[in-house]
């Protein structure tokens, strides 16, 4: 049987990679820029603990007796697993966040990364640091000091971040200057991170907890604007992924996010080990978690080079 | 060892002269070929220089004296750039040199070389510099009685470049090529000079450099070879020392570029994996850095 030829149906179909000119149109090929990338789709799943976390925080904040009458069952805080969590959930995934932001910006020079790294370099050395010496007989005041002041240091970097990502504010730095300001940068940080240890330590920083009585303003302050920017940031890096459609952007804006109410947990919290402390940690260990999520999306998604 | 300490006193004397800028411990020993071998005057840890600072640091100060260098590369990757190249540094830093070319026509080389700012017909002038074209049926012919003897007394030549020992093989079969090419390398050696010898491999990707398929990589004491590269859809050059005879080298493999004023050698190519292929791939977490970065960048692009 002879076939009709039929203007564009008879192009070959074979190789599905290639897009197929636009015969009906002006004839040329869409430019890079112009492909729309396939329906967006992200895991909702990964939303779902937020309105929980912030329920089950409600709910503990209601039901729970204020700190002078809270019972010892009602605490449940053994050695070491709370230093333990938080390396391996809040640290080692914060030190992930930090490499790869720093082996990015020593490629791109964009400031943003580095701001980013170094926010992350400070909540994971200052975790580390805070949740194991608060195990440390007498130390729970250094402790908490070290890491909420650490969470606080972290927050403002973010939003930082965020904004001059927002705005498209963030500098390019020449390929020379990299390595210098990158080094500054993040031992600048850990400098930070050991000065603010050896503050607390001595005792020079007022007390953020009073065994017995529970947090003091200044730790209510502190947890309460940390928490704050990491919700802005959070916020920030959220509009920033449904523009661009990044699954990166994505799980990073859910990892502030769940950071962010963790410490607002905390800041509820009646005292370390309780219902409220417990659900802030879990909020913020699954944040870790985003983190990573975060990063392992970069590995799974190639990109091209930004220019 | 009066008569060193002597030729050593008239070399300091020539260098004043001519007005040479640059001092090294090569010029402090610069004799004549036949002299430097057998008077043991090289000292310690002399190199020959090329003058490209990178390739140097590569060499861990310049090539060994007296070696035989083979200098491999597909068309296009700048061979005859970086020969001329090393004998006009050569030159600068008072070591007279001898370019051998079966190739090309001297007004060919000279007018290439002066885009490149070197005034080769000068340098001729001053009898620092000689350029021999010849066909290798000549050079094969004169055998031991070589050809260059002559030449190499008459400038007291310490470099001399060979443009290319890929031409001999038109000439003779594959195992006599290697019987001419150990000739022509201990000929060079006996005189006291520095060879390099230009070999055009002639795949320009894919992994083969050709050089142990004509088995002369043993016959030579170091071998450089340029590469192209493709890399994001374009064409780069990567310089790698594969041999270096009783020195420790750079393995790394460096860009270059051709520029205007000659080779210009730069960084590691850090980054990227399987570069001998001829197509290499970013490493996984280079990879990574880069979609973080796109993450971030994307979202800048837009409001710039």
């Amino acid at each position: 049987m002879k076939q009709r030829i039929v203007g564009p149906l008879l192009l070959p179909k074979t190789n599905r990679n290639i897009p197929e000119p636009d015969i009906t149109g002006s004839g040329r090929l869409p430019a890079p820029g112009e492909h729309k990338p396939p329906g967006w789709r992200p895991s909702l799943l990964g939303t779902i603990p937020l309105p929980l976390f912030i329920g089950l925080i409600a709910i503990f904040d209601l039901i729970l007796p204020p700190p002078s009458q809270l019972g010892s069952g009602l605490r449940f805080e053994p050695a070491y697993l709370n230093a333990i969590l938080y390396t391996v959930f809040v640290s080692i995934t914060s030190f992930f966040v930090a490499y790869i932001s720093l082996k990015s910006y020593l490629q791109t020079g964009f400031t943003v990364l580095l701001v980013l790294g170094s926010a992350s370099l400070a909540l994971g050395s200052t975790s580390i640091l805070g949740t194991w010496l608060a195990n440390l007989p007498g130390q729970l005041n250094a402790g908490i000091t070290i890491v909420n002041t650490g969470g606080l240091c972290a927050s403002i970097f973010h939003l930082a971040g965020g904004s001059t990502t927002s705005t498209g504010t963030s500098i390019e730095n020449a390929p020379r200057v990299r390595k210098p300001l990158s080094i500054a940068a993040y031992v600048g940080v850990l400098s930070f991170t050991t000065l603010l240890t050896i503050a607390s330590l001595d005792g020079i920083i007022p007390l953020f907890f009073v065994l017995g009585v529970g947090q003091t303003p200044l730790r209510m302050a502190v947890l309460g604007s940390s928490a704050a920017l990491f919700a802005v940031s959070s916020v920030l890096f959220a509009r920033l992924c449904f523009s661009s459609k990044s699954d990166t952007l994505y799980w990073y804006s859910l990892a502030l996010g769940m950071t962010s109410i963790g410490t607002l947990a905390i800041f509820f919290g009646r005292a370390p080990g309780d219902p409220i402390s417990w659900t802030g940690r879990t909020a913020q260990f699954l944040g870790g978690i985003y983190f990573l999520q975060a990063v392992l999306t970069a590995f799974r998604r190639p990109h091209p080079t930004p220019s | 060892m009066l008569e060193t300490a002597l030729r050593r006193e008239s070399h300091f004397k020539t260098v004043r002269v001519s007005e040479q800028k640059v001092t090294t411990p090569g010029e402090k020993t610069r004799t004549h070929g036949f002299d430097q071998l057998f008077s043991g005057d090289p000292g310690e840890g002399f190199r020959v220089k090329t003058g490209i600072v990178e390739l140097d640091e590569m060499l861990r100060g310049g090539f060994m004296p007296g070696d035989a260098v083979m200098l491999s590369g597909s068309a296009g990757t700048g061979k005859t750039t970086l020969a001329i190249q090393y004998l006009v540094n050569g030159v600068k830093l008072g070591e007279p040199g001898i370019y051998v070319t079966f190739e090309e026509l001297p007004d060919q080389i000279y007018r290439d070389a002066k885009n490149f700012g070197w005034d080769l017909q000068r340098m001729e002038e001053e009898d620092k510099f000689r350029l021999v074209c010849t066909s290798p049926n000549l050079m094969l012919e004169a055998g031991d009685d070589s050809l260059l003897d002559d030449v190499i007394r008459e400038v007291q030549s310490r470099r001399l470049v060979i443009d290319s020992l890929s031409h001999l093989e038109m000439f003779v079969t594959k195992d006599a090529m290697r019987t001419e090419a150990y000739r022509l390398v201990r000929h060079l050696k006996t005189r006291g000079v520095s060879s390099m010898l230009l070999w055009e491999s002639p795949q320009i990707s894919g992994a083969a450099f050709n050089v142990a398929d004509a088995g002369l990589s043993f016959l030579v004491d170091c071998i450089v070879a340029l590469k192209p590269v493709e890399i994001e859809s374009s064409l780069r050059r990567a310089l790698v020392i594969l041999k270096m005879r009783g020195s420790d080298h750079d393995k790394r493999l460096r860009e270059y570029e051709i520029t205007p004023h000659g080779v210009l050698v730069s960084k590691p190519f850090s980054q990227y994996e399987g570069l001998m292929s001829g197509s290499p791939t970013r490493s996984m977490t280079d990879e990574a850095a880069n979609s973080w970065a796109f993450a971030f960048a994307k979202n800048k692009q837009k409001h710039s």
